[in-house]
């Protein structure tokens, strides 16, 4: 029977391009020899945070989307080990993981923390693992953030914070997102939060078997 | 209106496993696992046209078509047309692995060559999970929390990962691969032994046991996931955030700490993992730890990267079914700093309950309890 669980947006923001912020001011002592496409998704939680007074707590879990993973550092990787050379500190720093293990570390989160790979994932497979983590309790809020690399603009990076609400308004998410590809839904999703709510108190639901 | 949402409470099964390792697959793994042998091999056995990375032993499988990538070779060894035949059973997939082939046209991008096999059998992956060494364990635990949920009746949980030559020179030069065998909680370890290799599992829940008439092997207790959010590399040596991980399986299982009989640890053997493990099961058992048996098999089969957390749960899985705990193959002698009952040889034991714990780059923490039924 189908039914439906409803989120809080704590936070929201976009980054777009590759002109990064400072990001040793707004996350001292955090490690920044990340990947670009790490550091294009922690802009985009600038942005978020910025924009709302919220902080996430320690139980916060991360997830972490992209398509392309990190480029930049696995070409690196690659090149030199075509030279049998190694290149240690890029390669620790070329997994897909790295986007949801950058992000806990910079708000301090220590809830579930992983990275999906984000080709072919449908929204609302996204939004299930959210009513997962969410409503079996393993989290409060949960994190998402989507990061990839494009060749037009530079870098485009979606960040969320969402948490378990019971008050019902807005609209069916598998409806509004059914089949786009996920860079395309994920920024949209964001975007039309804004259209539909205008603040931070935006409540969106989606459907589960 | 939206309907109020109302938990389910399902039990989720493991309804069926197989895997494949350096040491064989299915019935002959099983029977290997409890033998205590160790399947490693020369690293420049597998990579003859790169002696300069030494002598060292990993669990590597032989690549037998070099015009398919190595995870695919692999999930063509793993999924085999009867395990194809199980895999259609499923509502859906969860794909895991840490980086896939590094030497591939698509390095690092698993997730492409695997979508396109399973979209071949009709079957779109609910996910694809990247998380390190933990990449296996977390498929298994967010696919038993979506089966709870209500989302499916049953989810296929396949977990690949290769060793390619890219991979291994890193390792080599960051110094977590050994040249000898990985020797998990051994006063003289050198180092893990990586290797590749795939697992798959069925998790189901009561309904679809009943239709499929699959035996299950055991009962999903719970699942614990954390993050040490401090260091990318190196674990928390306090064992405080690998703690939590075990801490959250303990919890939304209901089991009591002195309910647990058995672990199978993530035991890589570097020294920084062995005082993680240890400390965070010291700060969880306390002085059940004396009672409890501890092994890791990753001297036998090699660290499977992404996909050691889903092949080590289904050794956990087997060992319940069995009740028979599997021994820790390489070990030498004890270190005394570790407060561990290590099982040394496979042995016959009374496994109610146990856990599987994997801890990866990243500081990902994770922790999977499974129940004998």
């Amino acid at each position: 029977m189908p039914s439906t669980q409803s989120y809080l947006i704590a936070a929201k923001g976009i980054f777009v391009g590759s002109d990064f912020f400072n990001l040793e001011q707004a996350f001292p002592g955090l490690d920044l020899r990340s990947d670009p496409m790490v550091k294009a998704g922690l802009c985009a939680q600038i942005i978020a945070l910025q924009k709302s007074n919220f902080k996430p707590d320690e139980k916060t879990a991360t997830i972490g989307l992209t398509t392309k993973g990190c480029l930049s550092h696995l070409q690196k990787v690659v090149e030199a080990a075509a030279k049998n050379r190694s290149r240690t500190g890029f390669f620790v720093r070329s997994g897909p993981q790295t986007l949801a293990s950058y992000s806990a570390m910079a708000h301090h989160s220590h809830g579930p923390t992983f990275s999906l790979m984000a080709e072919n994932m449908l929204l609302a497979n996204l939004f299930a693992l959210v009513d997962t983590l969410l409503y079996q309790k393993w989290a409060a809020t949960i994190h998402l953030t989507f990061s990839d690399y494009d060749q037009k603009t530079g870098f485009k990076a979606g960040s969320l914070f969402l948490q378990r609400a019971i008050k019902n308004q807005g609209w069916s998410l598998p409806t509004v997102l059914k089949l786009a590809t996920i860079e395309e839904k994920f920024l949209h999703f964001i975007d039309l939060i804004g259209e539909e709510s205008h603040d931070d108190d935006a409540l969106v639901s989606s459907g589960r078997k | 209106m939206p309907k109020v949402y109302k938990k389910l409470s399902q039990e989720v099964y493991f309804a069926f496993a197989d895997a494949v390792t350096c040491l064989g697959s299915g019935k002959e793994l099983r029977q290997a696992i409890y033998k205590d042998k160790i399947g490693l091999m020369r690293a420049n056995a597998l990579f003859s046209n790169a002696p300069h990375i030494g002598e060292g032993l990993i669990g590597g499988l032989l690549q037998v078509n070099p015009n398919k990538s190595r995870v695919e070779q692999i999930f063509d060894l793993l999924i085999g047309e009867e395990n194809q035949k199980l895999l259609k059973l499923c509502d859906q997939v969860a794909l895991a692995s840490a980086l896939g082939d590094l030497d591939s046209p698509h390095p690092g991008r698993f997730d492409i060559s695997l979508t396109k096999k399973l979209e071949n059998q009709n079957l779109c992956p609910v996910f694809q999970l990247s998380n390190a060494c933990s990449s296996g364990t977390d498929a298994l635990a967010l696919a038993y929390g979506m089966i709870r949920e209500g989302y499916a009746d049953a989810i296929g949980v396949i977990a690949i990962d290769c060793l390619d030559l890219t991979k291994l020179i890193q390792h080599i030069d960051l110094g977590t691969q050994s040249r000898e065998h990985a020797k998990p909680f051994s006063i003289d370890r050198s180092g893990t032994s990586f290797g590749e290799g795939g697992g798959f599992v069925i998790l189901a829940n009561e309904k679809k046991l009943k239709q499929t008439q699959l035996t299950p092997l055991a009962r999903v207790a719970g699942a614990g996931m954390s993050c040490d959010a401090q260091d990318l590399i190196l674990p928390d040596t306090s064992g405080y955030f690998p703690s939590l991980a075990i801490a959250m399986a303990l919890e939304n299982s209901g089991l009591k700490p002195e309910e647990i009989d058995y672990i199978n640890a993530h035991g890589s053997g570097t020294l920084a993992n062995d005082q993680a493990e240890a400390k965070a099961f010291t700060r969880i058992f306390g002085d059940h730890l004396k009672n409890m048996g501890i092994s890791g098999t990753k001297g036998a089969i090699g660290h499977l990267l992404g996909a050691t957390g889903l092949v080590e749960a289904i050794i956990l899985a087997w060992a319940i079914f069995d009740q028979k705990a599997p021994g820790t193959a390489g070990f030498t002698s004890k270190d005394p700093s570790l407060n561990l009952n290590i099982i040394e040889k496979s042995k016959a034991m009374r496994i109610k309950n146990g856990l599987s714990v994997t801890l990866g780059f990243g500081g990902v923490n994770s922790c999977l309890a499974l129940s004998h039924i």
